[in-house]
């Protein structure tokens, strides 16, 4: 029966471990995996008898982790970011659970619950299952903390402040079987303090890093909004201006054909035609026309954003076409991630315009029973990827591993994840390439 | 079986009618007749006195209607679902995803191009609407339908489906890829030639080419790879073997 307990609490903790590492690290194994990794944590650290930060069992789980996280093939990690997460989780989840069994004891000696016996043996149980719950309900959370600790440069600050403190852990629980133990006897009374503190500034780095980043993200994206507005007015009334000039232009000209018609000259009414007439077509066709088609989207955000890809698209001598038909007021999911997901689609599909032979790009966004749909089509090079193999993030076209625009489809993959009621449709159709985003208006 | 025409300059009329009708004698394309009208109304009121499937040509840019060509299109829609939509426009208004979700348009033909080519492109969608009205063939449709996605996919042109994420499928034809929420159950459970070949991967076994046993993997008759975990390996080549 204690047996049966204490086994239980092992695994219970062990389950801990395993799912906090692998939401930290944005991955998933099978159940049936997880299980028999968790037994042998269980029978290895059982063999050691230990409950607290014994160096053996310390070691175990993390080689455990560390192993996962090479296994695992959702994202590949280097060496240094496996060692960093495997050591935050085991000294965050141990300290954790050490520090809570204390609590909880405490709690129960000076509260009024009559106690027993068996109570102390329970409690670890319980507190297991405490720390279970919590990491099940924490679990979308976590996740989010790994994106923005890798793009942080507290990372590497935090790297040396946990290596202290699992130092000081092991120090703390281990006084006999450590080394230096005659030498750090005298410090024995600052070290549970000296913990707390390092357990402290470590939660700090983590949420502070958090907060930073994500700072940052705001400001850049407030500054990025500015600069697109600023830029798309100007264009507009650079475009407004040519326009103008050309209506004052056309009138003479048609004065001056009329002036030929009337005096049925055949030649100065060819000239006229072929001069200055025909010559026009190519200003109205103008592409930088199209920009104006973006003043059916409502959102300042959404307009400021495509009119800057517009922009440097004609810019980049591309065939540009905007298509929009009908005004925009609303969007069905998150603002920051469908700007995030049309950046990249159209920055690929401007990409792949440049690159290919016909310098074909269009953008299409409108609204179908219910679905919003936007649309990047361009013509692409020859050697462009299966569609089966875009995604995946070591093979992107730019063959880089963290590198932003190696990242941009795995991105767009992660951000279309958390959104259920958006889908993406890549097309091939040579020679384009047509990026489909449909949003579902949720019928909630 | 006919051909319905929106045009409201007259003599871009009667040309386009004489292309299509040269075309239809030349690839042996037969119609019940040839509507031609500048009002989009009177197309909508023939629509009842025709055998349906159709092929419409509209001008975008009509002026003397009530209903502009897109709109005419909209309501052709509501009657007749299956017939085929061609706009016919000038380069400035020239919109085409939209107007193809929108209402379904087969294609876009500018006016403005040289006569060849625009012959060569009329006489595309003729050629559909041949196909259209000879075979009667219903389509077999994979159809995934949950709160928050809809699906449809020829089932001849299903290869496989992935999970990528939690609720999250990859499902991979042979020109396209869609990314939506869902859950495998709803596609192993569709067909019979549907196969579970691995925790997160089913497979259209018609699809199969070759099983390479030592890499536990399935090659598609695109060139597309797919894991089969070591499990189901047997039973995949056993039903596959089977269904040859």
């Amino acid at each position: 029966m204690v047996m049966g307990i204490i086994i239980s609490t092992s695994l219970v903790i062990g389950f801990v471990y395993f799912i906090f590492y692998l939401e930290l690290i944005n991955s998933k194994i099978a159940w049936s995996r997880l299980f028999i990794l968790n037994t042998i944590l269980t029978i290895v650290t059982g063999f050691f008898n230990s409950s607290g930060y014994n160096i053996y069992s310390v070691v175990t789980i993390f080689l455990l982790l560390f192993y996962l996280g090479v296994r695992q093939k959702q994202h590949k990690l280097s060496i240094v970011e496996n060692i960093y997460f495997s050591g935050v989780t085991v000294f965050l989840i141990t300290f954790l659970q050490s520090e809570l069994n204390k609590i909880f004891t405490w709690l129960l000696i000076y509260s009024q619950f009559p106690t027993y016996f068996s109570s102390f043996i329970v409690l670890p149980l319980v507190v297991a299952l405490f720390m279970f719950c919590l990491i099940m309900i924490l679990r979308k959370k976590i996740s989010r903390v790994f994106a923005y600790l890798v793009e942080s440069p507290m990372l590497y600050l935090s790297i040396v402040c946990i290596l202290i403190c699992n130092f000081f852990l092991f120090m703390a629980f281990n006084p006999a079987s450590f080394f230096f133990q005659h030498y750090f006897w005298q410090f024995e009374p600052l070290a549970y303090p000296l913990l707390f503190v390092a357990f402290g500034l470590a939660l700090f780095f983590f949420y502070y890093s958090f907060k930073l980043t994500n700072k940052k993200l705001l400001a850049k994206q407030k500054e990025s909004e500015y600069y697109e507005m600023k830029q798309y007015t100007e264009k507009l009334e650079i475009l407004h201006e040519e326009l103008a000039t050309f209506r004052h232009d056309y009138s003479n000209v048609l004065l001056s054909l009329e002036e030929s018609i009337r005096s049925k000259d055949l030649d100065s009414i060819q000239q006229v035609y072929y001069e200055v007439i025909k010559p026009t077509s190519k200003i109205i066709s103008n592409k930088e026309l199209e920009l104006t088609k973006l003043t059916k989207i409502k959102i300042v955000e959404i307009k400021s954003v495509l009119s800057v890809k517009v922009i440097d698209a004609c810019q980049k001598n591309l065939n540009v076409t905007v298509d929009i038909p009908e005004e925009i007021t609303e969007i069905y999911i998150d603002l920051l991630d469908f700007i995030r997901s049309i950046s990249i689609v159209v920055d690929n599909a401007i990409e792949a315009a440049e690159a290919s032979d016909e310098r074909e790009l269009i953008i299409a966004f409108f609204e179908v029973e219910d679905n919003q749909i936007f649309v990047a089509k361009n013509s692409c090079p020859k050697n462009i990827l299966p569609i089966d193999q875009m995604f995946r993030k070591s093979k992107s076209s730019k063959e880089s591993k963290w590198n932003q625009r190696g990242y941009g489809l795995f991105s767009l993959e992660q951000i279309v994840n958390h959104s259920p009621n958006l889908m993406i449709e890549t097309c091939i159709e040579h020679p384009y390439l047509i990026q489909t985003l449909k949003l579902n208006k949720n019928h909630l | 079986m006919s051909i319905f025409i929106l045009e409201d300059d007259v003599i871009q009329a009667q040309a386009l009618k004489r292309i299509i009708t040269d075309i239809c004698e030349e690839k042996n394309v037969s119609y019940e007749f040839i509507f031609v009208t500048k009002k989009g109304e009177q197309i909508l009121e023939q629509i009842p006195n025709s055998i349906s499937p159709n092929i419409y040509f509209l001008d975008i840019e009509i002026k003397k209607s009530v209903y502009n060509g897109f709109e005419v299109a909209k309501k052709i829609r509501m009657i007749d679902d299956t017939g085929l939509i061609v706009f016919i426009t000038t380069h400035s208004e020239f919109a085409p995803i939209s107007y193809q979700y929108m209402v379904s348009a087969l294609a876009f033909i500018e006016k403005m191009t040289e006569p060849a080519i625009l012959k060569e492109e009329i006489e595309k969608c003729l050629l559909k609407y041949q196909e259209l009205n000879q075979k009667q063939v219903i389509d077999d449709y994979l159809i995934v339908s949950n709160s928050h996605a809809t699906i449809k996919v020829p089932v001849s042109d299903f290869y496989y489906a992935m999970t990528t994420d939690a609720h999250r499928l990859a499902l991979f034809t042979q020109q396209r890829s869609l990314r939506f929420y869902g859950e495998l159950k709803e596609i192993e459970t569709s067909k019979s030639q549907f196969m579970r070949c691995h925790q997160s991967y089913v497979v259209n076994l018609d699809k199969i080419e070759e099983i390479d046993h030592t890499q536990r993997e399935l090659i598609l008759s695109n060139g597309m790879k797919i894991p089969v975990s070591r499990r189901m390996l047997k039973s995949v080549c056993d039903h596959w073997i089977t269904g040859l």
